[in-house]
Order: C-alpha cells, then structure tokens, then sequence
C-alpha cells in the first residue's frame, strides 16, 4: 500500500496559510522587524552563519550523543529563520495548550482511578481498555506529593488555511522538546544577534528556572535537599542529547537503568558513597519499560519494583507511566465533550478533524468521503497512515473491507495543508538567490505544571514538513527544525513574582559522591584502553617480525614465543597459534586478527560504548583523541584485505593516541573518584596483561630463553629504559626483575600492584566503607620473594614453572579484585545499608 | 466440596542472589462460587516486604522483596476451600444478542464486561482462530451451546502435549501446530470467542489432581490449571468452560484469578539480581477434604 505523501508536493502552496505575508502580498506585522535586517544580510554572510551553526550543532550532537559511527544517520539541522508568533496569538495557543493538559490530566486520573468516564458513556470502552498504552498495574496508584499524573505535556499543532491553530497530535508520554529549544534559540542568538537586538523575543529561562522550582516542589521528603533525577533510557537512545543537554539545564542527575535500585520500598541511586534516595523522577523512558517486575517483562530499561515503590508514594514519576493513553489520535473527537463535563468549559485548541471509526455515524461519514482522509491506527501516536486516494483498486477494496471488518481500530484524519513558513536551510542555502522558500510547518509547544497551574513554554520547536514527517514526532535525525519566536515578554512578566518568591534552592546532585555506574564506566574504560594497547604492541611486535624479508632462526624464535603470548591474552586462538610461523596460515591470520579479529573489534566497540557512558567526565580533548581513535578503527573493520605496512601504521597510530590519552589522564583529569577508578581499571588490566604476556613470550624451547626475555622487555615497552640501566644484551634475572619488581619502573608488574594497593585504600576511606578483604599485599609478597630466589643465572626449567604458576596466581587474583571492585562500588549488592554512615557497626557486619 | 490445596514453587540458584523481587498471585478467590476457609502463604527466606493488595481485575497479589543474600526461594501456599458452584441454568440467548450487546456503537452497558472482547497480548484477534470458533456459532444458536461444542471440539482438535509450548506462544503457532497445554487451548479458546464478539476471560487455578472414582483422569492436576470464562448474558452471568478437560466447570476446579490472558495472572514472577542459572520445581496438590 500506498503511504500518504504529505511532502511539500501534495500541500498546495496557494491555498495554505502563509506565516510571512498576508493575501495582498505584504509581510504580516510579526515578520516586519526580522525581514528588515534580514534583508541587510546578503546571501554569503547567511550562508556562512548557516554553515556554522550547523557545524555547532553536530558538534554538540557527536559530543553528548551516541552517534551513529558509520556516519548512517543524518544529522539534525536548524533553520537560519523561526517561526514568529506575535504575542497575541500566542496568548491564545498557551490557554488552548494549558486547558488540554488540565483536561488530559483530570481524563488520565479519572481513567486509571475510578473510571466514570466509561460508566457514564463519555468514553468508549475500547480506547482505554482496548489501548495497549493502558497499563493496568498503575491502576489505582495515586501519584506521590500531590503531583498530577500529568505532568509535563506537549502538542504538535498545525495551522489551518483559515489561520487558525489545530491540534495534529497530543503527547503525554515523555515529550522531548524543551532541550531541542534552547539549544536552539542559543544557536540562533549567536547567528543572528543583530536580528535579536531589534526584535523582543521572549526569552527561555524563566521557564527554565520555574521549571526547576517545580520540579523540587513534588519531592516525597520535605526535609533535607531532594534528589531529582532524569530517568533516560540512556545513550543508544536517539533523544539523549536532549537527555543530557536538559539534565544539566535543570541542574538535576542524569540516570539510567544501571543507577538506579530499589530497596526497603524507595528508589535509591547508586553512588560510591552508597545508596541514595531519590525523590523525583521526570521520567524520559517509555511507561511500560519502566518496571520489568510489573510491566513489560523483556524491559532493560527500567527499574524492577518501581511501580510499587510508586503505589506507596515513595517516589513521585513525571509523568506517571501509563500516560502514554491519552495520546491515541482516537481520543481527540471525543475531548470536546469531555470538556463540557469535566471543566465545563468549551475546548479552545481543538484537533484536526478526526473520526474514530468504532462507531457507525463516524464509519459512514469516512466511507461516504474516504478519499478526503488519511487513515491510520487508533492507538499509535506515531501511525503509519494510508491515503485511500493513492491505493490501486485491488488494494483499495482489501483496505475498505478491512475497514469494515474491524473499524474500530482505525481513526481517520481529514487531510489538511499546514501552513507555509519563509525557510532558509542548508538546501536553501545551496541554490543560492536570496528568495526564501515557503515550507510546511508543524509547531510543537509545550506545557509543565507546577502547584496547580499550567505553565506554556514561550516559543517550541517548529519541525519541516517533508515527505511523510507530519506523522512523527522526531525531532532528532535527519529533520530541519526552526525556532519558534514568541513576541514579547509577557511569560517573564507573569512567572518573575513566582520565581522572587520561591528563591532557588540547591538540588542535590551527585557531585558529592560519583554515581557508581560512571565509576564503573570509568573503570572499564581504563581496562578496555590498556587492553587495547598491550594488544597493538603484541601485534605491532610480531608484524615487525613478519614482515622483516627473509625469516632468520631468531625471528622465528620470537615469533612462537608471540603467538604464545597473543593467545594467553586472548587476541588470537588456539588454531592460529598452533600454526607454523612461516606459513601463510599464520600470515593472513595474524593481519586478520591485528585489523578485523573479532577480539579487536570487542575491544574498539568497547571503547566506544564506555566513552559514550562516561562522556561527562571526560574532557573534549579526552573524548576527541578517543573518538579519532576508535573512528579510525572502526573504518579498517570490514576491509577485506590489507598491506602490513598499513595495519602497522594504523596500529602505531593506536599506541600513540592511546599515549596521547594517557597523558590527558595523567596531567589534566581531576584526582577525584572517577580519576582513581579509571587508573585503577588499567592498573589491573596492565597487571593482567603482563604476567600473561610475559607468561606467554616465556614459554618456547629451551636454551632460547633470551629470546623471551627481549620481546617481555619489549611488551613492557621497558626496553630503551632497560638498555640505559644495563647495557648489554636481556640478561635473565635483570630483564625479569626489571619487568616484574623494578619499582622505579612504572611498566613493572609491581608498581601496578602498589598503585592498585593505594588506590583501594583510598576508595575505601573516600567511601566510608571498611577495606575489603586484601588481596594485593599476599600478591606482592609472593612476587618479591620468587624474584629473591631467582639465582644470578638459574634458567632452569623448575623455576621457570614455579614462575608461571605465580604469574598465573597472580592474574587471577586481579581478575577477582576486578569482580570484588565491581561487587563493592557498582552493584551495591555487598551491604545493602552503606548508606547508613552514622552506624558503622552495622556497615562492619554487611562487610564480614 | 471442601478441597486443601498445595502449590509449593521452589527455585535453586547456582550463584547466591543479592536482591529478589516477587509478585503472586496464588491465592485463590474468596467468591465466584467459592469459599476461602484457611490460607496460608510461607515464603523462605523471610522477605523484606510483603504487600498484599487487590489487582485491576479485583484478584488478590503479593509483593514480595527479598533484600538479603539467598540461594533458595520458595513458596508454599496452603489452602482450604468451599466451592459450591452449580453449572448454567439453561443454554442462554441466542450468541448474537450478546455479540450486539457488546458492540452496541461503542457503548456498550458494562465496560467491565467488554473489556474482555478486546485483543489482549497473548490472546490478539486471529483470523484462524476466529473463524475456527465460528462453526460452532452458527445463526440462533444458544450460547451456551455453542460454547459447549467449542469446548468439545478443542478437545478433540488439539492434542494434551506437555513441554512443546512456553509461556508466550502465541495463538497462531499452536493453530499451526495443533499441540499445547490447558494454557494454549484457553488462550486459542478466548481468541476465538473475541474473534466473533463474545467477551472471554482467561481462568487461573487448580484442578483436583484425582477425581472421584470412577471418573475420568483429570489433566492440569500438576501445576497451576487454565480454563476459561465466557460471558453468557446478563441472566447466565460468567460461565467456565474447560476445553483441555472437556468439562463445563462446577465443583472441580478452584479459582485464582481472573485476567484477559496469562500475562495478567501470571503465578509467579519475579526479577532477582545476580544468581546465574536456576533449577525450578513446582508442585500442586487439591485433595478433597471431608466438610
């Protein structure tokens, strides 16, 4: 079947609503002080600020988003010129919005408390109990501290040729938008400050800063600083810049599923401190995702007890899940109705023509004229929908009988012609002339409440209408957005004795303790990027050695002793180090492995995820030279063949950027908790790497021990400081002591073990938790005491396998401090009560 | 009759569990032809919370957290219960007039009945299904009596095979299949009763293990049982029908609850933290007791 096409071809330009200029061709008052600096501004100066802004938003995007990294997605863009709304107007559209909500509110609380609606026939019975948005386990749960089940509410809203505001769609599940406002209207005043100092645009902040008031006031605990959280499904999800971006505007914690635990009946956030309690969750995650105990079983993204955490009141959720019910394109013909009898006033704002077709009068008016509509789903809020008019004859009969068989679950919309506003975007940009192009606009505006009012944001995002894009809500990839510029100042003027009356408290945020899944992102960075670079070396060293012509006896020494080692570590597989060195087995094995090896694509993704997650504690220059890193990875994937020299350089290219952020780390990141845990993860991964590397290069035939020894200094990259100390060709028990307990060595197995041993100790008193069992000082002293027992010149085969048992004991025994970091900090699963500080009796007796 | 009914649910982890969070719903109905003389829930280890409260569809729930390491969990449920429960009186309207009743342009008398026409997660509309249900509703025919030879008909169509179907199979694969247990039958019942109009509820409960003798073997006595609930009309109320066993349900069977499908009075679920794998053992017993 046919999609409707709703692009600018199918809307008639000269019949619809022309925001700019008015029938006899004059612009309409609003646009006169805009067009006429406008008009200053030529072409290449407009096209030049467009390009910047434009550079500036997929910046902020790549920088607080997950993007997509082979550059599939395109990105979002914005439009040089808004939509402007003279004052008036908009005081118009803002009690239109404001009554919805109120009217979606009091429809949601009736619906999921007492249902009289349906007794008394004001709904069909159908829309809510037919409605897989209507989650039944949030039935008679009332929402906490007296907030609304509605909380925060958007609509998108389209203007009729006859001028007036039509709702096209009601959004109550999670609406995005605010952030994609701001970030906008701060990327329009740096393009086009001449413009904002001649025209009174109503500014965002006010609404910001109520917002946040708000938000404070529907805290389940009235003593103390409450703990207001963004609940966001998290970086794969494609709204998490507005996540990021609107957390840090309203100063409160981004979480996300991994935060977040529920016990004694409250919500609680992880935190290196221990577990503390949240308030308030404004809620980005879809409702049914919320709680795999209760709701959607195969959720990842919720919290498991959540909803009953929210049946005893504990937790205020914004909006409540199930809220998503009322947003069915089926409700809109019956809200009229329902506003008589709920707030006995006539709807102001009201929507699009629409017919739910359950109902026979309804399915005779879209049958008699079915090709004047657009017919889709009843419930989704995003419907594909179908255009009678476009269907063949065969097609066309299927879809009628359809209709007539179930009609209850269609809606049909009339087909309208959104407005046209003046556009000058990329595409704009590119034909050059200075003629603005009219396009088809949809305007999304939206509301929050706070202590019983409703309060409209004074401008909203307007979307380009392009191809069959009316029907989704998206503001993220590949749409053109333009701010929306309401004249004035009233919302300032109204909100500013509110604000002077409730002054701005502190929101508790987790600056004071790290959330615990940061850490352990920050953790398993620093293991992921010391993996990845005793890998590149390991490779690094036996390309060297493939590639050096003709293969003496000693290369083919050390060769066998690298395969060992890139096995034990676990970068190639048994097979292909089982193979003959000189065989052309080993060759294409090995380059596979070094550019497209299944471990070294885990590692770079890796990286790339945890980069993503740990974003906000990352410095740009951090985040960058990862980004490059991981980018330039990621394109030799898939390459079916490739030159040595090029995986050699593209591997030194790793090293170096890895180094590179080494030193970032090392000189410009904060010596706080995030700091210790990433060093503490590569600490631990550079512990493991090196007895099983140096295990590794180790092993091979006896009387070539030599051979070892260099490439163990070489792994280590302890050979030019080696050289400088000792002269002379790797000598057994220096070159071993130089990698394993040389102190003044920074690569020696050693020095990793003093770090990790001072950084838990550390932790441990920064956390208020009592040390764990140690595990480090029995390592350290086994180790010094092999080494003392090394003779001068004892090679023999014992020792050397009394050596690799250590070794391996010794990987081990990081392996299980890893799990031991993890079960203490990230899972809060060790002692349920840390957060108890006052009573340590009971903290030593969750520890024993 | 007076039953004692026993349903133990124990689960054994490989790896201890730091958290675990419960929701149940085992304990049967006090009402709809039945009576709740003794109950008693024993859960180990001794929860952290424990909550009882009323569902949507009025069935009793617990919620259950564990807050402490544990490497068992297990519930037993022990019950006594009067059921007096007497079969339809008569075979009711003809099935149409209930379909129109339903529809009634959107509006029908009793939401809380026609919530139960409605497709539901495991039981959505299907074609196969509906029409399938169909030939036992031919124009005029008493309800009850088309409902009877439906039951009848699943019976014999579809064959009792345990462990071929999980808890998510969907209607059509065991159309597809003509295999299943009490669960597949009642859901591919309801689907089709929803098919045609009728509204259908999904029955959770026990059944006696043995029957009185001389009677035939039961299936379900196991585990939890499955049947289901077919609106008959104002006069006739709910009646129960249950396919796997080909019996109209009187004084056999003990409810629990009451939902659009399984997933709505699922016994037992649960989220726990930690544990890795787990080994599931479940017992139900129903024993006649002397009154």
């Amino acid at each position: 079947m046919t999609l409707i096409d709703d692009g600018r071809d199918a809307v008639n330009v000269a019949t619809s609503y022309d925001e700019l200029v008015t029938g006899s061709g004059t612009f309409r008052p609003q646009w006169r002080g805009l067009m006429e600096i406008w008009s200053q501004l030529d072409h290449e100066q407009l096209t030049e600020r467009l390009s910047r802004v434009t550079a500036q938003i997929a910046n902020a995007d790549q920088l607080l988003a997950l993007t997509d990294r082979a550059g599939g997605a395109t990105a979002r863009s914005l439009d040089l010129l808004p939509l402007v709304i003279p004052e008036q107007e908009w005081q118009g559209v803002a009690a239109g919005l404001v009554q919805r909500a109120r009217l979606l509110d009091l429809i949601l609380a009736d619906l999921y408390g007492p249902q009289r609606l349906l007794a008394e026939h004001k709904l069909p019975p159908y829309l809510v109990l037919g409605n897989p948005a209507f989650l039944r386990p949030l039935c008679a749960v009332k929402p906490a501290a007296g907030a609304p089940q509605l909380y925060f509410y958007a609509a998108d809203l389209v203007r009729l040729p006859n001028g007036e505001w039509r709702v096209f769609s009601d959004r109550t599940q999670a609406p995005g938008g605010v952030g994609y406002a701001l970030h906008n209207r701060n990327m329009l005043a740096r393009a086009l400050p001449e413009i904002f100092r001649a025209v009174q645009v109503s500014p965002l902040h006010s609404f910001v800063e109520l917002w946040r008031s708000s938000l404070r006031s529907v805290a389940t605990r009235i003593e103390g600083q409450p703990m207001i959280v963004l609940f966001t499904p998290g970086p794969y999800n494609d709204a998490y810049f507005e996540h990021v971006y609107l957390a840090r505007e309203l100063g409160i914690t981004l979480v996300q599923s991994a935060d977040l635990t529920v016990r004694d009946n409250n919500v609680y956030l992880k935190t290196l401190s221990g577990l503390a309690r949240v308030d308030v969750i404004y809620r980005r995650v879809d409702g049914d995702y919320c709680d795999s105990l209760e709701l959607r079983e195969d959720s990842a993204l919720g919290v498991a007890g959540l909803v009953e955490v929210a049946r005893s009141g504990h937790v205020a959720i914004l909006n409540m899940p199930g809220s998503a019910l009322v947003e069915a394109p089926a409700f809109a013909p019956f809200l009229p109705e329902l506003a008589r009898t709920l707030l006995d006033e006539e709807l102001k704002l009201p929507a699009v023509t629409t017919w739910w077709c359950g109902q026979a009068n309804a399915l005779a008016e879209v049958q008699a004229g079915l090709d004047g509509f657009a017919v889709h789903s009843a419930f989704d809020p995003d419907p594909v929908p179908i255009d009678p008019a476009l269907l063949s004859a065969a097609d066309r009969a299927k879809f009628v009988a359809q209709l007539a068989r179930r009609p209850e679950r269609y809606v049909a919309r009339q087909k309208m012609m959104p407005s046209v506003a003046p556009c000058f975007s990329l595409d704009e940009a590119q034909v050059g002339g200075s003629r603005l192009v009219p396009k088809p606009v949809v305007m999304r505006v939206m509301a929050f409440w706070h202590d019983g009012n409703w309060f409209a944001m004074p401008g909203g995002v307007a979307r380009v209408v392009a191809d069959h894009s009316i029907y989704r809500s998206t503001l993220r990839h590949g749409a053109v957005s333009k701010d929306v510029w309401v004249l004035g100042d009233a919302f300032a003027e109204t909100v500013s004795p509110m604000l002077r009356a409730a002054p701005a408290q502190p929101v508790r945020t987790e600056g004071w303790a790290l959330r615990s899944r940061t850490a352990d992102d920050l953790f398993w960075l620093g293991r992921q990027v010391e993996r990845l670079e005793a890998g590149a070396r390991q490779f690094l060293s036996t390309l060297h050695r493939l590639t050096s012509g003709t293969m003496s006896p000693r290369n083919r020494a050390e060769l066998v002793r690298l395969a060992e080692a890139l096995k034990c570590t676990g970068w190639i597989g048994f097979a292909l180090a089982a193979a003959p060195v000189d065989s052309m087995i080993f060759y294409q094995g090995i380059t596979d492995a070094a550019g497209n090896g299944t471990a070294m694509r885990n590692s770079v993704d890796a990286i790339h995820r945890l980069m993503h997650s740990a974003r906000d504690q990352l410095s740009i220059y951090m985040w960058q030279t990862l980004n490059k890193l991981t980018t330039a990875a990621a394109m030799r994937f898939g390459e079916a063949s490739r030159e040595p020299d090029e995986l050699v350089e593209s591997l030194d290219g790793v090293i170096a950027g890895l180094a590179a952020f080494g030193g970032l780390v090392a000189e410009n990141m904060t010596r706080g908790a995030g700091w210790r845990f990433l060093d503490l993860g590569r600490r631990i991964e550079r512990g493991v790497d090196t007895c099983r590397a140096i295990g590794g290069v180790m092993t091979g035939p006896g009387g070539q021990v030599e051979a070892g020894l260099r490439l163990a200094l070489d792994l280590c990259d302890s050979t030019g400081a080696y050289l400088l100390r000792f002269p002379l060709e790797a000598h057994f028990t220096h070159a071993l002591k130089f990698v394993l307990t040389d102190r003044a060595n920074p690569r020696a197995l050693l020095y990793q073990l003093d770090q990790i041993e001072h950084h838990l100790r550390a932790q441990a008193a920064a956390s208020h938790i009592p040390p764990q069992q140690p595990i480090v000082p029995a390592l350290v002293e086994q180790i010094e005491r092999a080494v003392l027992e090394l003779g001068e010149n004892d090679q023999s085969d014992a020792l050397l396998a009394d050596l690799f048992v250590l070794l391996d004991r010794v990987a081990d025994g990081l392996m299980s401090l890893s799990e031991q970091v993890t079960r203490v900090y990230f899972t809060h699963t060790a002692s349920p009560h840390l957060m108890d500080f006052s009573s340590r009796q009971i903290l030593a007796k969750a520890a024993t | 009759m007076r039953y004692a009914v026993r349903h133990q649910t124990h689960y054994t982890y490989a790896n201890p569990i730091d958290l675990g969070f419960h929701v149940l719903r085992l304990t049967p109905l006090d009402g709809a032809g039945q009576k709740i003389v003794t109950q008693q829930l024993t859960i180990d280890p001794e929860p952290d919370e424990f909550v009882a409260f009323i569902d949507h569809f009025g069935n009793a729930m617990h919620h259950v957290a564990v807050e402490t390491t544990h490497v068992l969990f297990s519930v037993t449920l022990d019950a006594v219960v009067d059921v007096a429960r007497a079969g339809p009186a008569g075979m009711g309207p003809a099935w149409e007039t209930i379909r129109d009743a339903m529809r009634a342009d959107g509006f029908p008398d009793k939401p809380a009945i026609d919530e139960f026409v409605f497709a539901s997660p495991l039981a959505a509309l299907d074609d196969d299904a509906t029409d399938y249900a169909g030939q036992s509703f031919v124009p005029g025919r008493p309800v009850v009596e088309a409902l009877i030879d439906l039951t009848g008909r699943i019976n014999r169509d579809f064959s009792y095979t345990p462990n071929v179907t999980s808890v998510s199979t969907s209607v059509a694969e065991i159309f597809a299949t003509r295999h299943g247990v009490c669960q597949d039958f009642s859901h591919l019942m309801i689907a089709g009763l929803r098919g045609l109009g009728l509204p259908a509820r999904y029955v959770s409960g026990y059944i006696l293990t043995h029957p009185p003798a001389g009677g035939a073997e039961r299936q379900g006595g196991d585990a939890s049982h499955a049947w289901v609930s077919a609106w008959c009309g104002d006069e006739l109320g709910w009646v129960e029908f249950d396919p796997t066993n080909d019996l109209i349900v009187e004084n056999e069977h003990v409810v629990v609850a009451y939902g659009r499908d399984f997933s709505d009075v699922t016994p037992l679920r649960g989220v726990i933290l930690g544990g890795g794998s787990h080994v599931l053992n479940v017992g139900v017993q129903v024993t006649s007791l002397p009154t």
